[in-house]
């Protein structure tokens, strides 16, 4: 069936548009493999693998599943997550093939019907043609398998999202979910096409992203929604200017918010139409393997709302485009990601024309800029906030060109509160006295950043000297006081050591007016957490 | 779903880190909840401080690798 109506004729009833067929009618059907469900698509990666189904805030509601396992039907109610209903059928982030990592939260799924999953979240299926299989885990298990959804109440559906998870041939039409806020279908490889049955729906958020097939043109049942998200990263290809006004700013440009197109080249400048998209917020385009030709249009004053531009793992991206980013977009509090810019063999450098008052959020990981010192831009950001220049974690990325060797001097940036240099094992990490410009500064994140237990010592020291010269001793949220330190992470725990010592306060330490004769690395920490208020993380004792 | 170390004083919140939840933490004595970022929103919001910090945090983009 065919709806031939548009979003503003759909009649709703208490808010919610009819469903055509009565409730539980709506089968959908999707095809599968492996020994369990959900089934993980990447080969064991650390991204996450999920099936999320949410109801609308605060309505009851029920998923069903038919495993076609001779098990029968297995229903699930949705629960409480926050302020969400949802349920969440999740194999969680393992890279190893033969578990799955239990998760006690109970908004995913524990099957009670006895033919396991347990608190791991998922269903074994029971009849696999080895028998010797059956509740093992193997995502690539050949056996194929048709699945089959419903709900109690289709018509208070708000969301679904597939996330890496093995999903065969063709995704089912969704149409008859007339309510569907959100539809997220995301790192599914195994995906040919879609179904469907719409010519307009009322979907606010869509991704359809790293999916088994590619496209020239947005599917006709997306542009005739109130798109305010839409994610096409790896899926659609836009070759030109007029393409890309065709396809992505014709139809969306007064909904869209969010706009998502990573590993999609953009090797062109973007029509003058761009500056069209007037409530645009985000605009994300990493890892764009050629776009050394990239171009924002001349004009990007209408562009207000325009806050936050990834475009980390795009390296070629021309440096004057980013500026023009920074200096030619009208918005404030603006967050910039630059991943992998300064991962150069040379050195490379980033220099504003111009003191900046809009950029606050600033990531320039995976660089040695200049040869190991941060970008000279920082010290232009005068309302920067927080700076995040992550290297490479336990020497995990090739070459040595993922990591700073010092500080630099990036003194003028006075409003930062939060510095993260985690991952930085080669790295000068003592506290710079020029820092002390920098009042506003609460965090410190420096984890997995040790390659020996001196380092680790010396930076306790370092820290201690500076705090006690700077700081005051008398209580309250003064300059380098209320400080959270961060030196250790459990899930990244390589280069990182517990600093000397026993935890403990220090001979002649007198709260509000001494701070005594600390001897070891931990009984400075000590003073530091009661005379400072700090907050530290450490390695815990062995 | 991710947990957050968030201190505050008698009129702002001071600062908000991510963390594990399962790390050493010394100086917990100090001033401090640690949860999750929407309930943390919403309880500040309820003791009336502004939580622009939080929402900043909430909307910043979820990092890949």
């Amino acid at each position: 069936m065919v709806l031939q109506t548009t979003y503003n004729t759909i009649g709703t009833v208490g808010g919610f548009a009819p469903i055509i067929l009565p409730d539980g009618e709506i089968i959908l059907k999707l095809n599968t493999r492996g020994t369990c469900f959900p089934a993980r698509a990447d080969g064991y990666s650390t991204r996450s693998c999920f099936f999320q189904i949410r109801s609308f805030n605060n309505v009851d509601n029920k998923v069903l599943i038919d495993y076609s396992d001779g098990t029968g039907w297995h229903e699930y109610n949705l629960v409480q997550n926050g302020s969400r209903t949802e349920r969440i059928f999740r194999v969680n982030d393992s890279d190893d093939p033969a578990t799955i990592t239990p998760n006690s939260a109970d908004i995913y799924v524990r099957p009670n019907d006895g033919n396991g999953g347990e608190e791991f979240g998922i269903h074994f299926y029971q009849d696999l043609q080895d028998s010797a299989k059956i509740d093992t885990v193997d995502h690539y298990y050949e056996q194929e398998r048709e699945i089959y959804i419903k709900f109690e109440t289709p018509s208070k559906i708000q969301a679904i999202s597939f996330q890496n998870v093995v999903l065969l041939g063709i995704f089912p039409s969704l149409a008859r979910l007339r309510n569907l806020v959100i539809l997220e279908l995301e790192f599914l490889p195994n995906l040919s096409a879609f179904e469907n049955e719409a010519v307009n729906t009322l979907l606010k958020i869509v991704s359809l992203s790293f999916i088994g097939s590619t496209a020239t043109t947005v599917p006709i049942w997306i542009k005739n929604s109130p798109i305010t998200y839409l994610n096409l990263s790896s899926y659609i290809t836009l070759s030109d200017a007029n393409h890309f006004n065709t396809e992505i700013i014709q139809p969306f440009k007064t909904t869209l918010n969010i706009l998502s197109l990573n590993k999609c080249n953009l090797n062109y400048q973007l029509p003058e139409s761009f500056g069209e998209i007037v409530n645009l917020n985000t605009f994300s385009c990493k890892s764009m393997p050629a776009s050394e030709n990239f171009k924002f249009p001349t004009d990007l004053s209408s562009l207000t709302s325009f806050k936050s531009l990834n475009i980390s793992d795009s390296n070629n991206f021309p440096f004057s485009e980013v500026k023009r980013y920074i200096q030619e977009v009208p918005s404030t509090g603006k967050y910039l990601n630059i991943r992998t810019f300064g991962s150069t063999l040379t050195a490379v450098d980033l220099i504003l024309d111009t003191d900046d008052l809009s950029v606050t959020t600033f990531d320039a990981s995976y660089g040695r800029w200049n040869d190991g010192i941060p970008p000279s831009c920082i010290n232009q950001m005068k309302v920067l906030e927080t700076l995040v220049i992550y290297g490479s974690y336990n020497y995990s990325v090739y070459s040595g060109r993922f990591n700073l060797i010092s500080w630099g001097d990036f003194s003028d940036a006075t409003a930062l509160r939060e510095i993260n240099f985690r991952w930085q094992q080669k790295m000068d990490l003592t506290w710079p006295s020029w820092l002390v410009n920098l009042t506003s500064l609460k965090t410190f994140d420096c984890h997995a950043s040790f390659e020996t237990l001196q380092k680790m010592n010396d930076l306790v020291d370092s820290i201690y000297a500076f705090v006690t010269a700077n700081a005051a001793i008398t209580a309250g949220n003064t300059a380098f006081r209320t400080m959270n330190i961060l030196t250790y992470r459990s899930a990244s725990p390589a280069n990182s050591f517990r600093p000397s010592g026993i935890y403990q306060e220090p001979t002649e330490y007198i709260q509000g007016s001494a701070n005594g004769t600390p001897t070891t690395s931990l009984e400075k920490v000590w003073v530091l957490t009661h005379q400072y208020e700090h907050i530290w993380t450490l390695k815990p004792e062995q | 779903m991710d947990t957050y170390l968030i201190r505050y004083d008698d009129q702002e919140i001071t600062s908000i880190m991510k963390i594990s939840k399962d790390i050493d933490l010394v100086g917990m004595h100090n001033k401090h909840i640690v949860t999750d970022l929407t309930d943390a929103i919403v309880t500040f919001m309820l003791r009336k401080y502004d939580v622009q910090i939080l929402i900043n945090e909430f909307e910043k983009p979820e990092e890949e690798f």
